[in-house]
C-alpha cells in the first residue's frame, strides 16, 4: 500500500504553514493598498501623514514576506545535497520561522539565544531539520502546561549540540522516549544524534554531531 | 438599516484595512483581535454577519464560532482564512458556519455576502415575528 513517507509529510506541512503566512502577508498588503485606491476612487481625504503610514505598513509586511520566502527557498534547497558542512544558528534561525505559524496555533513560544558567530558542523541539512522538526512537533503533540519550547545550542567546534527542552507531563514521557529512540535510529546514517535527558519536570533532547569535522 | 459586521482576526493591519474599506461602502463595523473579546462583543450587540479567522492565539476560530453559536445559533458566521484545507473547511461547516472564504478575498466577494447576509438576517427575523404572533393567536383561542 502506498504510504506517504515521514519526510514529505514534513515538507508538506512547512509549505502548508509557510502558504498560510504569506496568505495573511498578501491578504494585509491587498486591504491597505485596495484602502488608499479606495480613497483615490471614492474621493476621501488622503494626508500625506495617512499615507506615509499605509505606505510604512505595506513595505513592513513585504518585508515579513520576503523573509519568509527567502527561507522556504533555503528550506526546499536543504535536499541538495546529502552531506556539507552548514552553519547550525542559520538553519535554526529558518527552523524558528518557518514554525512559528504552528507554535502560535497551539499557544506555545520559542525561546531561544542564539550567538551570532557562526557554528559549523558536517551532516545532512534535510535530516538535521527533520529531527528538529520531529521534536518540537512532538512536543506540541503532547498537552502541556508549559508554553515554552527553549532552544539552545552549547558546545564549540567538535562538540556542538543542539538542545531543546520543554515541560512534559510524567505520563507522556515513556511514550516520548520511543519516538525518540525511533527518530535516532532514522538521523544516525546521516551523522546526527539525538538523546533524551529526563530531568524531571523537564524533556530536554540533545542533538549532537556524530562525526563532526 | 446599515448592515452591520463583526471582524474577528489577530492581524491587526488586516482589520484595520478591511474595516476601513467596509467603512468607507456605509457598513457598520466592530472588530476584534481574539475569540473572548468576539464573544463578548456579539453577546452584547446584533451583527448581520461575522468574519472569523480559524488560527487565532488563545481560542482559535473553531472554539470561538461554537462558542458564538452557543450563544446566537441564528448568527450567521463566515470563516476566513488563510488556510482554507478541506478538513477545517469540513469542521467548520459541521459546526455550523455559513461557508469558508480563502484569504485573500476579494472585497466585491465580502460584499456581496454581506448583502446576502443582510438579506438572510432580515428573512429570519421575519420568520420569527411571524412564529411569535402566530403563538399569541394561538394561546389566545383566536
Amino acid at each position: 500500500m502506498f504510504k506517504i513517507s515521514d519526510e514529505f509529510e514534513v515538507v508538506a506541512k512547512i509549505v502548508a504553514g509557510v502558504t498560510h503566512q504569506l496568505n495573511n502577508v498578501f491578504s494585509i498588503v491587498d486591504e491597505i493598498s485596495g484602502s488608499i485606491q479606495d480613497t483615490i476612487n471614492l474621493g476621501g481625504n488622503l494626508t500625506a501623514e495617512n499615507l506615509k503610514k499605509k505606505l510604512d505598513k505595506i513595505s513592513h509586511h513585504s518585508q515579513r514576506g520576503k523573509v519568509l520566502v527567502k527561507s522556504l527557498n533555503r528550506f526546499v534547497h536543504l535536499r541538495d545535497t546529502t552531506f556539507r558542512e552548514i552553519d547550525i544558528i542559520e538553519l535554526l534561525e529558518d527552523f524558528v520561522l518557518l514554525h512559528s505559524h504552528f507554535i502560535n496555533q497551539k499557544g506555545f513560544r520559542f525561546a531561544t539565544c542564539f550567538e551570532e558567530e557562526k557554528k559549523l558542523v558536517f551532516c545532512s541539512p534535510f535530516y538535521l531539520f527533520y529531527a528538529c522538526h520531529q521534536i518540537v512537533w512532538n512536543f506540541l503533540n503532547i498537552k502541556n502546561e508549559n508554553s515554552e519550547i527553549k532552544i539552545s545550542v552549547l558546545g564549540s567546534a567538535d562538540s556542538l549540540k543542539i538542545v531543546f527542552s520543554t515541560i512534559l507531563p510524567k505520563e507522556s514521557k515513556s511514550d516520548f522516549n520511543e519516538l525518540i529512540v525511533s527518530l535516532g535510529q532514522i538521523v544516525s546514517g546521516y551523522n546526527i544524534g539525538v538523546n533524551l535527558k529526563d530531568e524531571e519536570p523537564y524533556a530536554t533532547v540533545e542533538v549532537c554531531f556524530i562525526h563532526n569535522k | 438599516m446599515k448592515a452591520k459586521v463583526l471582524i474577528v482576526d489577530d492581524e491587526e493591519d488586516f482589520l484595520e484595512a478591511l474595516a476601513e474599506r467596509l467603512r468607507s461602502r456605509g457598513i457598520e463595523v466592530a472588530t476584534a483581535q481574539d475569540g473572548v473579546t468576539a464573544l463578548s462583543l456579539v453577546s452584547k450587540e446584533p451583527f448581520h454577519a461575522v468574519f472569523l479567522d480559524y488560527y487565532m492565539p488563545g481560542i482559535n476560530g473553531l472554539e470561538t464560532l461554537k462558542l458564538m453559536l452557543n450563544q446566537n445559533p441564528d448568527l450567521l458566521v463566515y470563516i476566513l482564512t488563510g488556510k482554507a484545507g478541506l478538513k477545517e473547511g469540513v469542521e467548520a461547516i459541521k459546526l455550523g458556519a455559513k461557508d469558508v472564504i480563502e484569504k485573500p478575498a476579494e472585497l466585491q466577494e465580502i460584499l456581496e455576502i454581506i448583502k446576502n447576509a443582510e438579506n438572510e438576517y432580515i428573512l429570519n427575523l421575519e420568520q420569527k415575528i411571524k412564529e411569535s404572533i402566530s403563538d399569541i393567536l394561538r394561546t389566545k383561542g383566536w
